[in-house]
């Protein structure tokens, strides 16, 4: 939410976490190349350069899991919120650190040779048989992947794109991790044999598919909700005691969520989608007398889902009955921005 | 996320939930358990000098000279006399050429009479036939660059080393 364009809205948030950030991947590469040159002894000295590939490699990879872990994590806790909200800036410093990777790779490996690099490494290994597979192919796909969401990360984009085609474009860091993952299985596994690389990358595995197709489980049985709607076009979707003050409950009616807020004495009801990166809005609070993104920020009005002025962002709004203690909803959204009549709790 | 993308998230996840630890077991399974070499290669690394009998070394020692050090062993084999040089650590340079120079002062320039005994590089462990002008004589092992046409550094070979 800006009104005037600026390229990154800096904050003390966004500075401490950027900081922390690279001092963080500093350290690890620091660590990385200091320890295996201890423990390699003399000669490893021949391949400092290769080192580095490793480590720069290897920050990447654990940075995918980190990236990958958060969402999923927020879906354990709200505690996990903060981590998101800069979880753009991560991917971009992964993505610089994957091609640190691939420039040291294409520079040690394949640059002493009558053949050009990048022919080199394409054409080095032409076994697409399983193994030994070229998996420096997959390493490629992954790293053109992430650079086309690096590139496409800024806010520039997600304006443009519309925050679903854009979620949809970003999605691909799936198809990305699943290309990465080949890229070490079948890479480094293969010839580092060492049963910590192993079961650190099995555990790795196991952490983010497991982690991630239970979320998917939670959300989809959460979406498969019923709920029986009457002549009037409402829906009984519980009472008003559900509801703590300043938060919402979360209902899936007519193919999309609804957030239902209880405040200052009224119910009110939005679509849970917010309009920056679609958001749980039904997962943040009213904070300055607006329902509050957990994710970014984003602010809106309960009454009419709009954001106070000079913003612009508007989200559909739902009409609630209240008969005693149980709350009524619409299931016909009304258009963004629509004014609703709070529903006034007796 | 709205819901279309919810349901692809699913989606795609109840495929990777199988596929991915599927080739992670596959890929571990049928790693190739071949080393980096084999035992039938042993007899081209002995050819060239790489498998050294340690009763055939007459005698070994570390020479320093300036920014370089060697470890040079004297060795009978094959009913030669061999001298044997590995540099302690990486050469820098690429294109170094070890001669061999009678007398007992580091010579400036290399000599007219000085014996090119081969090149080296980087750590690997070369072995040199000596020839019989050289064998139980002291001198100065001289490491030349080739390219830069200048003497890097000298060393003092004891003849304990060329007998």
């Amino acid at each position: 939410m800006s009104v005037s364009y600026k390229s990154i809205q800096w904050n003390r948030q966004k500075i401490i976490y950027d900081l922390l950030l690279v001092a963080t991947i500093a350290l690890y590469l620091y660590l990385f190349v200091w320890s295996t040159q201890w423990f390699g002894g003399a000669d490893v000295e021949r391949g400092l350069r290769a080192i580095w590939i490793r480590a720069y490699g290897s920050a990447a990879f654990i940075l995918l899991h980190v990236i990958l872990s958060i969402g999923p994590l927020t879906r354990l806790s709200p505690k996990f919120y903060p981590l998101l909200f800069n979880r753009r800036h991560m991917g971009v410093v992964m993505f610089l650190l994957g091609v640190q990777h691939a420039r040291g790779t294409l520079a040690w490996y394949h640059d002493f040779g009558n053949l050009d690099p990048i022919v080199s490494l394409l054409t080095g290994n032409l076994n697409f048989g399983f193994i030994p597979f070229p998996f420096e192919l997959l390493g490629i796909g992954g790293l053109l992947i992430l650079g086309l969401m690096a590139i496409t990360s800024h806010d520039f984009w997600l304006h443009n794109l519309t925050a679903p085609v854009w979620k949809a474009l970003h999605m691909c860091v799936y198809l990305a991790y699943s290309l990465l993952v080949g890229h070490v299985f079948l890479g480094a596994l293969q010839t580092n044999k060492h049963p910590f690389l192993t079961i650190a990358v099995g555990i790795g595995l196991v952490w983010i598919v497991g982690v991630h197709f239970w979320a998917a489980r939670k959300e989809a049985g959460c979406d498969r909700q019923t709920f029986l709607i009457n002549t009037e076009g409402f829906a009984d979707i519980g009472s008003i005691s559900e509801i703590p003050e300043n938060r919402a409950k979360v209902v899936t009616l007519a193919g999309e969520r609804i957030a239902v807020f209880k405040y200052d004495g009224k119910i009110s009801a939005i679509s849970n989608v917010c309009q920056h990166q679609n958001g749980p809005l039904g997962e943040g609070k009213i904070l300055d007398g607006c329902i509050t993104c957990p994710w970014h920020g984003y602010q809106y009005r309960p009454e009419d889902g709009a954001s106070p002025p000079p913003f612009t962002e508007k989200v559909p709004t739902f009409a609630v009955r209240l008969q005693g203690d149980r709350i009524f909803l619409s299931a016909t959204p009304n258009l963004p921005g629509t004014p609703v009549e709070p529903a006034v709790i007796a | 996320m709205i819901l279309s993308r919810r349901q692809a998230h699913l989606y795609i996840f109840t495929a990777l939930v199988v596929v991915l630890p599927l080739t992670f077991v596959v890929a571990t399974i049928l790693r190739p358990q071949y080393g980096p070499l084999a035992a039938d290669a042993e007899s081209l690394f002995t050819t060239n000098g790489f498998n050294l009998d340690e009763d055939a070394i007459a005698d070994s020692e570390t020479l320093k000279g300036k920014g370089i050090s060697l470890d040079v062993a004297a060795l009978a084999a094959e009913g030669e006399q061999w001298l044997v040089v590995q540099p302690s650590k990486i050469l820098k340079r690429p294109d170094l050429l070890l001669y061999w120079q009678a007398g007992s002062d580091a010579p400036e320039e290399l000599g007219e009479d000085a014996v090119l005994l081969g090149a080296l590089s980087g750590r690997s462990q070369r072995r040199f036939p000596l020839p019989e002008s050289m064998q139980g004589e002291a001198g100065q092992l001289v490491i030349y660059s080739h390219g830069g046409q200048v003497i890097v550094t000298t060393m003092e070979l004891p003849a304990a080393l060329t007998k």
